[in-house]
């Protein structure tokens, strides 16, 4: 019979535990969705199913934000074209867990306030299937499918 | 609160400059050939219009309505007559509204140009032109998009995009005509700033100035689009003072356009590298300044800087206004412009020269920034920002919005807050008070006539009437009514949205209307100020009565 590990192999351990998810939210992971390079870049977003928010597609630009050196964190631009307007909102405090990624959704700014969220599927590097909800949109259904590995214009 | 980078409000440091920074010391001006005589009444000032035509309704850009039917006697019974929001997920608003017969014109802070009725709220068309806002990311992805209105001319109305394009559209239906590059986005530029267009020219300028970009205005043709000159504010990078990757001097508001004279007024921003001043020497023109050029060719008339070797990031951001007055007996064309180093400067519009000394409208107590951190007064997004001033001819006042927010300043000489050519940290302290100001001062005289000590930081400007009133909003969603002559303070009305504008004031059919846009300014978002959207709301007498804010202490 093997012996339960001891408290100097649980203890790190229970802390990776504990900690991940804070780490995560403070972003410090600079991995939140996997490795950069899978999905860092410029997006066409292409709308699978959109109930009645009129969206029409769009464009996402995922980047690595930098507020002061060690502070990078991924983060995302997402255009929404509708019939009158172009919806733009944020994507913040990226997550991930098996092929789930995840993000809140500001409104304005990324300093503006959390109107929504998105959570989709990385089907493989490049290649988002996301439900992307917001307050004034309800939830719409889209495809992301990266055309650019480089954010920038 | 975790250090914001401010788009729109970098600041600035060096370490080895001691400026004379009090009591304007460190401004400076230069002249170059002579200006036209402007002095006399001005033909274009206070048109007996109904509309609100150009940016600040008429071409000296005083923001001062000719009705008076809404009066310091009956402004209480102003009330709300219609309100409209601007679409799905639409937060923040700078966008400061034209209004031509029936229709009023207002942006969107996603660059929407939507045509309004003016007396019920209906959005008659909406035309919404393809942007691309992967641009912010050029600043560290920290970029807040703002549009602050449209020029109209000839039937046409003319909107600048956030990746740097001019736009003309038809003001009757919203079509495009054309389109144009003003600006190549991978310099890190973008826009923001409202356009001024007059006798077939469109005047833009670009911005970016923390970024390093660098600062120029441009003439464009009204009807092709095509650029006819440009005036650069600052040198090449790697010419002059301007080391590799720096620049600055950019342009945030619309200029001003003076047809007696020929002349456009404009004022520009920091120099960049921001905070380090020892890789910029001398006084790093034309930053911090305003500028005089001629409207034909873009030639440089005269200069006044206002921040000489800017280690602050005080830039000269809010639009100029001109007014004629009489000094000690001596006619004179007069600017005023009000500078994020919390001085209004009153100037000789034909020279450049100081009318009367500065005068401070915030606290100001700031020193050269060190690699420690120093508490700076007014902070990197002090003093007064794009804010318009307003001029009303009968108190021969200007008046001024102040935002009293101090910040600690630091030098890194690293790259810091995602803005290339930054390196510092800006921090507002956590436990500081963040209010504003808001203050009369004669332009005939130099003096203040009257000051409140405003509860919150005053972003959005003012607009005054011949009614004897003066209007102003500020963050937490409060419409106030001045009286223009004393201060008093006569109605206030509780929009319940931040304010990054002022009001406009228009008639039709006889009736007087105060419309306000609201939604907050990007300095609504990055200090959590008030509650940020976006909304068009109409005023008249007898209209709907809102609930009124708490009484003001000063």
């Amino acid at each position: 019979m093997r012996r339960p590990p001891g408290l100097p192999v649980l203890l790190p351990l229970l802390l990776l535990l504990c900690c991940a998810p804070s780490a995560l939210a403070a972003g410090r992971a600079q991995e939140a969705w996997g490795p950069l390079g899978s999905f860092i870049g410029r997006y066409h977003a292409q709308v699978l199913s959109g109930g009645g928010s009129g969206v029409r597609g769009g464009e996402l630009t995922m980047f690595v934000q930098e507020e002061f050196p060690g502070s990078e964190e991924p983060a995302g631009i997402l255009k929404l074209r509708t019939k009158t307007n172009n919806d733009v909102v944020y994507l913040k405090e990226l997550m991930r867990r098996g092929r789930a990624r995840t993000a809140i959704v500001k409104g304005g700014s990324f300093l503006g306030p959390r109107i929504g969220k998105f959570v989709g599927k990385m089907r493989r590097p490049g290649r988002i299937v996301a439900n992307v909800s917001t307050h004034s949109l309800g939830t719409v259904e889209l495809l992301f499918t990266r055309y650019s590995r480089k954010p920038t214009p | 609160m975790k250090p914001k980078a401010l788009l729109l409000a970098p600041a600035v440091l060096a370490a080895a400059i001691v400026l004379a920074a009090c009591g304007g010391g460190g401004s400076s001006s230069g002249g170059s050939s002579t200006a036209a005589t402007g002095n006399g009444p001005n033909a274009t000032a206070f048109p007996e219009i109904e509309d609100w035509p150009v940016f600040g309704r008429d071409r000296d850009n005083t923001r001062f309505a000719t009705q008076d039917e809404i009066n310091t006697d009956n402004v209480d019974e102003l009330g709300e007559a219609w309100s409209t929001g601007l679409g799905p997920d639409q937060y923040l608003m700078e966008s400061f509204p034209l209004v031509i017969g029936e229709n009023v014109y207002v942006t969107t802070s996603t660059d929407e140009v939507m045509q309004i009725n003016g007396k019920t709220g209906h959005i008659n068309w909406t035309y919404t032109p393809e942007v691309d806002f992967s641009q912010s990311t050029g600043v560290g992805g920290y970029g807040i998009t703002v549009n602050r209105g449209v020029a109209a001319e000839d039937g046409k109305l003319f909107v600048l995009t956030f990746d740097n394009k001019l736009q003309a559209i038809s003001q009757k239906t919203g079509e495009r005509l054309w389109s144009s590059q003003v600006e190549d986005p991978a310099t890190g530029a973008y826009e923001s700033m409202a356009p001024t267009a007059y006798d077939g020219k469109v005047y833009v300028g670009v911005s970016g100035s923390e970024d390093g970009v660098r600062g120029k205005i441009s003439a464009y043709d009204a009807k092709s689009g095509k650029e006819l000159w440009t005036f650069y504010t600052v040198p090449k990078e790697g010419t002059g003072w301007v080391p590799k990757g720096g620049g600055g001097g950019t342009i945030y508001m619309p200029p001003t356009v003076d047809p007696k004279t020929n002349t456009v007024y404009v004022g520009t921003g920091n120099p960049a590298p921001v905070l380090v001043g020892a890789k910029r020497p001398g006084k790093n023109l034309y930053t911090d300044s305003i500028l005089a050029l001629d409207a034909n060719t873009g030639k440089l008339k005269w200069y006044h800087q206002e921040e000489a070797h800017d280690l602050w990031d005080y830039d000269a951001e809010s639009p100029v206004v001109l007014f004629d007055v009489e000094i000690n007996g001596e006619k004179k064309r007069g600017l005023a412009e009000a500078g994020k180093n919390g001085l209004l400067f009153l100037l000789d519009a034909e020279t450049g020269e100081d009318l009367f000394p500065p005068v401070g409208f915030v606290k100001r107590d700031h020193k050269p920034p060190t690699n420690k951190p120093t508490l700076e007064c007014p902070g990197a997004v002090g003093g007064s920002q794009y804010s318009p001033l307003a001029y009303s001819p009968e108190t021969q006042a200007v008046y001024v919005s102040g935002i009293e927010l101090c910040m600690y300043l630091r030098v890194t000489y690293e790259n810091h807050n995602g803005e290339k050519q930054f390196a510092g940290d800006r921090v507002v302290p956590k436990d500081t008070e963040k209010t504003g100001t808001f203050t009369a001062v004669g332009v005939n005289t130099g003096k203040v006539l009257w000051k409140h000590d405003m509860p919150t930081p005053m972003d959005g400007g003012a607009t005054a009437s011949a009614g004897g009133l003066v209007f102003t909003g500020d963050q937490q969603g409060i419409l106030y009514a001045f009286d223009a002559a004393d201060g008093d303070d006569l109605w206030q009305a509780n929009l319940k949205l931040a304010f990054g504008t002022a009001p406009v004031i228009y008639s039709i059919d006889g009736t007087q209307y105060v419309l306000a846009t609201v939604g907050g300014a990007a300095l609504t978002a990055s200090e959590e100020l008030g509650e940020i959207g976006a909304r068009v709301v109409a005023f008249k007498l007898g209209g709907k009565k809102l609930p009124e804010g708490p009484e003001l202490k000063g």
